[in-house]
């Protein structure tokens, strides 16, 4: 098994030494004699693209103000449509008092997209749902019995 | 007759009064001398007790000039002291960090001629052989389930240590330099500003770029990679400040002094251990800084290069 000077090992992955550093220390797999086996290459290797964007330092995370306004804005009920004769209107809101400024248009109120989410069953991490396999009666737990050992 | 006799009496009257009165003015009188000696005896008595006076202001005066010469002398030793702790500090880091260098230079020596032994050797022709019978002999000696003639266990180790002679780079450890690496990491809490934890130490500079041989890289490394095991990822990089790699961490909600302590024993325990794979003994003091010292030596943030 070919071993690697971590310096080496992170050029070749295009991130500094003290990224490489941190992520195998990060998973407590730094070797302290510098040297890199193949399988700490390959977590560098897959967990450099996730490192890239913290190479110009760690980045603070503001915290979320409680009184920010939600993801998705309250959704108003528009008001009632109600056509006024030209003459009517003209009456009421004549052309010489130009101060009196028009209503507001309504704002169109569009809810926040919801979150792209794989689907349900595809494997894209560790983290996504288990597939299920529904037998002939359903879904259903069954708790297994302790396996006892050969005598 | 009576008239005469009358005046003569009035006359010893009179005389007798006269000679009364005369006398009770000779009293006062003499009253009124010893009234006027002492009050001139008074009057030296104040003047000696304000000349007493005048001497103990001066004296006052003078010791209160004195306090205050104290006082300036105090303020120029304590600037002195903080000055000569100040270049203390810096000549120690400078120091380690020269001395570590030798040590790294010497170290890089001997594992770049080791290693280009070890090559050399590799690319004989018999070396693989004389290897398998190096161990196949190492294997034997060691067997204690196997008796072996003294006359035979002589001849093994006669060849085992020849084939030390010539293959000795294949088969021994790596070399390491008969120095000690002596560093002391300094560390304190800054509590101007954001309340945060500084260590720093004088490691030699790595090589750029950095390779196995390379101590300073193989310490520095190991240092902050402790520092992410024990503190987790996303700590602050250190920083390389005159030569001097700078650890310095906010204290977030913990106190600065335990969160300096826990950085000091953090970066510690990384060049202790990185020392201990790289083969060399390292002795590493810790000393805690006054936050004024460490204020005056090391810049807030990021001033100096960031790795």
């Amino acid at each position: 098994m070919a071993v690697k000077w971590i310096g080496d090992a992170a050029q070749e992955l295009g991130i500094t030494p003290l990224d490489a550093v941190e992520i195998l220390a990060s998973r407590q797999e730094y070797p302290m004699n510098g040297l890199v086996d193949e399988d700490r290459f390959k977590t560098l290797r897959l967990m450099r693209t996730g490192k890239r964007l913290e190479t110009s330092g760690s980045q603070p995370i503001p915290v979320p103000d409680r009184h920010a306004s939600p993801l998705t804005v309250p959704v108003t009920p528009p008001a009632p449509y109600a056509p006024v004769p030209a003459h009517h209107a003209a009456e009421i809101h004549p052309p010489a008092a130009p101060s009196v400024a028009p209503p507001p248009p309504p704002v169109t109120v569009i809810p926040a997209p919801p979150p792209v989410r794989p689907p349900v069953g595809e494997a894209t991490s560790v983290t996504a749902p288990l597939q299920t396999i529904p037998g002939r009666e359903g879904e259903r737990t069954v708790i297994l019995p302790p396996v006892e050992p050969k005598r | 007759m009576g008239l005469l006799k009358d005046f003569l009496r009035i006359e010893a009257d009179r005389r007798g009064a006269l000679a009364v009165l005369r006398v009770e003015a000779q009293s006062r009188r003499l009253q009124i001398e010893e009234i006027g000696a002492e009050a001139k005896r008074k009057r030296d008595e104040v003047a000696m007790i304000e000349e007493g006076l005048r001497r103990l202001a001066e004296d006052v005066a003078r010791t209160e000039e004195e306090l205050l010469d104290i006082e300036s002398r105090r303020e120029d030793h304590d600037r002195e002291s903080h000055e000569r702790k100040i270049e203390a500090v810096r000549s120690s880091l400078e120091y380690d960090r020269a001395d570590g260098h030798r040590i790294a230079e010497d170290f890089r020596n001997l594992r770049s001629a080791f290693e280009t032994e070890r090559a050399r050797l590799l690319a004989e022709a018999d070396t693989g052989r004389m290897m398998d019978n190096f161990f196949q002999i190492e294997a034997f000696l060691k067997d204690t389930g196997t008796p072996i003639p003294d006359a035979a266990r002589k001849a093994l180790m006669k060849e085992r240590q020849d084939l030390m002679g010539r293959i000795g780079p294949l088969v021994a450890p790596p070399p390491a330099p008969d120095g000690v690496f002596k560093a002391t990491i300094v560390y304190s809490a800054l509590e101007e500003g954001e309340p945060s934890a500084v260590v720093a130490v004088g490691l030699p500079d790595e090589a750029e770029p950095s390779g196995a041989h390379d101590l300073a890289a193989l310490l520095f490394y190991g240092s902050y990679a402790a520092v992410v095991e024990k503190i987790g990822p996303g700590v602050p990089r250190p920083r390389r400040e005159e030569g001097v790699v700078i650890y310095e961490q906010a204290a977030g909600s913990r106190a600065p002094d335990e969160a300096a302590l826990g950085l000091f024993l953090a970066v510690k325990a990384g060049l202790e251990k990185a020392a201990a794979a790289a083969g060399v003994p390292c002795e590493l003091t810790g000393v805690f800084l006054e936050p004024e010292i460490a204020s005056a030596v090391f810049s807030r943030g990021g001033q100096a290069r960031r790795f």
